[in-house]
């Protein structure tokens, strides 16, 4: 078993097989070997490693996608969005939360939540025109109006078709 | 293409939480560029770990409005970004915010795709201009003008000069390009990694040493039908280009043995070679092939009639000559020319081998190859006119590996060798033996029991009769291609009954059968297709 600590102190205690589907806590592990001491994860909230460890829990057993392999799977990622039924519900969650389960996959390396996340994302992005999407992420627009002018006019042959 | 990961992300992009891959080269902008989202987003995670991410988090908090997106830091907003497969969306990203624009934009020029004129020129018109916000030329890894064709003309094609990071460049059939800009364009281009020139009439000797010399990658290359270059260009690909691994000269007829050999034994990595029609090509240089290309998945060799026996390895002989035979390769008799090509390994990356047309091989090629290349998944043996059942009994030792056999116009094979085949090649998906007179409805009874059986060709094996169509109706449930033009005495009856029973049946030929010669059907007849065909018949 594992013992986790969260930013807001919360201690979790996982199986290894669960938790070293993240990369860096495998790496941990791996260096520092078996100890009943906790791990502190200083970036991650307890609401959010929950999240996490059901989805860990859940894949459990399902093959890691190994560092060499990865470079081909690049591809093959980009070109399928579909999202399993399970992951699909699982990240069926509000903005806020959606983004931290993001930034966590990312510190704790775990490739397939980051990548089910960004695909969620991804899909809120498609279709959409610039300003809805400023607005559905509250984001500013902070473009003068040459500089957006100017980027505009060299890059809308990206619009044809 | 494993260098474009890191180097290309973060291109110009100057961002302040990824100085390790950013080729950041201006501290101002830095600055500048932090501003933005420079706010602590307190109420999200724990604000002092991910603000880190972001350089100067603490200073000019512009805007406090709640944002969870602003936290995501720029590698994870590519990442994001990254499963837009529309120009459209990248488009309409890059047009959200300096930050989002600043991921998006190499996104977009990445793999710029356009199937009109305009678009290009459009896009064209931006790389030359000199003020532009990005250096987009540099963005630009692969280009694809297999739409546009004729329609590239040199002044649209010079532009490419200036994309120095391009590495896929696939121009089939852009026959309007002139030597010139070929001259021009190709030596600007030492990233190339693959190249397709199919059809691109204009391409030299001079041309392809001049894009070798530069494109010191280079993978893959495909000069099918650039029948101007000759051993002059082949030669400076070998001397240059060691790491490739795709070679295809398909009718690039003028090609000779010396090139092809300095080919095999300067590039380790070759796995594809595609001398299809390349005439002249004779035993010496793909002996060479066989020996050096340790790699080799796919071999394509028709119509290369010059073609021996002498090409292929010698077959594995079990213990033929005693173990202590102080002369163990005797036999041979010298005058006869090259010696048996011992091969010391297996050739297990053999997937795929064209022999259509190599009419000199006799069984004891065959017999070679396959004691040495036990998963090849592909043979075309078609109008190899000696070959007997025994070729087709060593192909049975393929098993299962085999899924695609053509062995048109082997006009000697029996019924024999096709039941055992039918037994050991269970995974058969496509089978033609076209023009195989002696086979009789046993074959047909025996290759109708494969599970997977996709396509039939039996065109001229006129000894069928119905009794054969009535066992191919039998395997109903992945049956999709059929011809049988010529089976002579095959009945509109049996034709039905098939018809009845092939629900996934999408093409079925039936020229030159006499039953057929009714005008109630002959209205639904169309041409019959030009030769050159797979299944042509004469």
């Amino acid at each position: 078993m594992v013992h986790l600590v969260t930013s807001d102190n919360v201690e979790f205690v996982v199986e290894k097989e669960v938790v070293e589907r993240s990369v860096l806590i495998k790496n941990m592990l791996e260096d520092v070997g078996e100890s009943d001491q906790s791990i502190p994860l200083a970036n991650v909230s307890s609401a959010v490693l929950r999240k996490v460890i059901e989805y860990c829990e859940h894949h459990r057993g399902e093959p890691l996608p190994s560092g060499d392999a990865d470079q081909n799977q690049d591809e093959t990622r980009k070109r399928t969005t579909d999202i399993s039924e399970w992951d699909q519900k699982f990240i069926t969650v509000d903005q806020e939360m959606l983004f931290e389960i993001i930034l966590a996959a990312n510190y704790l390396d775990i490739k397939s939540l980051l990548d089910v996340g960004c695909k969620t994302v991804a899909n809120m992005i498609k279709g959409k025109t610039p300003d809805e999407i400023r607005r559905l992420f509250n984001i500013v627009n902070d473009f003068t109006p040459e500089e957006e002018a100017q980027i505009k006019k060299e890059n809308e042959w990206a619009e044809d078709r | 293409m494993p260098s474009a990961r890191t180097s290309r992300v973060f291109y110009r992009l100057n961002s302040p939480s990824q100085s390790t891959t950013s080729l950041s080269e201006n501290e101002d902008d830095d600055i500048n560029k932090s501003l933005f989202f420079g706010g602590p987003v307190s109420s999200v995670v724990s604000p002092a770990q991910w603000a880190s991410r972001l350089h100067h988090s603490a200073d000019g908090a512009i805007h406090s409005s709640h944002s969870p997106m602003s936290q995501v830091p720029p590698e994870v907003l590519i990442h994001i970004l990254k499963h837009l497969h529309t120009s459209r969306d990248l488009y309409h990203s890059l047009l959200v915010s300096r930050s989002w624009c600043e991921c998006s934009v190499e996104l977009l020029w990445h793999r710029p795709s356009f199937t009109r004129l305009s678009t290009l020129v459009k896009m064209m018109r931006v790389l030359s201009r000199g003020d532009q916000t990005f250096t987009y030329s540099r963005f630009i890894r692969r280009l694809n003008f297999l739409f546009l064709g004729a329609d590239l003309t040199d002044a649209l094609f010079c532009r490419l000069a200036q994309c120095d990071h391009l590495e896929r460049l696939t121009l089939v059939n852009c026959n309007s390009i002139s030597e010139d800009a070929l001259l021009r364009v190709l030596p600007c281009l030492p990233n190339l990694v693959a190249i397709d020139l199919t059809g691109v009439i204009e391409t030299s000797d001079q041309i392809i040493i001049g894009l070798a010399s530069a494109a010191r990658r280079l993978q893959g290359i495909n000069l099918a039908g650039c029948r101007q270059v000759t051993d002059a260009g082949v030669y400076a690909l070998s001397s240059s280009c060691p790491l490739l691994r795709r070679v295809k000269l398909s009718g690039v007829d003028q090609v000779t043995d010396g090139p092809v050999s300095a080919l095999a034994k300067s590039c380790p990595l070759l796995l594809e070679i595609d001398l299809n029609n390349c005439k002249r090509i004779t035993d010496i240089s793909v002996r060479d092939i066989w020996t050096y290309s340790t790699h080799m998945r796919e071999m394509r060799l028709s119509q290369c009639v010059e073609l021996t026996d002498a090409a292929f390895p010698a077959p594995v002989k079990p213990q033929v000559t005693p173990r202590n035979n102080p002369f163990p390769t005797a036999p041979h008799s010298q005058d006869e020319g090259l010696p048996p090509l011992v091969i010391p390994r297996p050739l297990d990356h053999l997937r795929m081998l064209d022999l259509t047309g190599c009419a000199l091989i006799t069984d004891d090629a065959v017999d070679g190859i396959i004691s040495h290349a036990s998963k090849i998944r592909n043979l075309v043996l078609s109008k190899c006119i000696q070959l007997t059942d025994r070729t087709v009994e060593n192909i049975c030792v393929l098993g299962k590996h085999l899924h695609y056999l053509h062995l048109g116009h082997a006009a000697n094979i029996t019924d024999r060798s096709i039941k055992t085949l039918a037994r050991c090649c269970t995974r058969l998906r496509y089978v033609d033996f076209a023009n195989c007179v002696l086979l009789t409805d046993m074959s047909v009874f025996e290759l109708s029991s494969l599970p997977k059986l996709r396509r039939i060709g039996l065109v001229r094996v006129s000894n069928l009769t119905d009794e054969a169509i009535y066992a191919l109706a039998e395997r109903h449930s992945t049956l999709e291609r059929i011809h049988l033009s010529y089976c002579d005495q095959i009945s509109v009856m049996a034709v039905h009954f098939l018809l009845q029973k092939l629900h996934k049946l999408t093409h079925l030929s039936l020229t030159g059968i006499p039953s057929f010669r009714k005008p109630e059907l002959q209205q639904f007849c169309r041409q019959p297709p030009q030769v050159s065909d797979i299944d042509a018949c004469f």
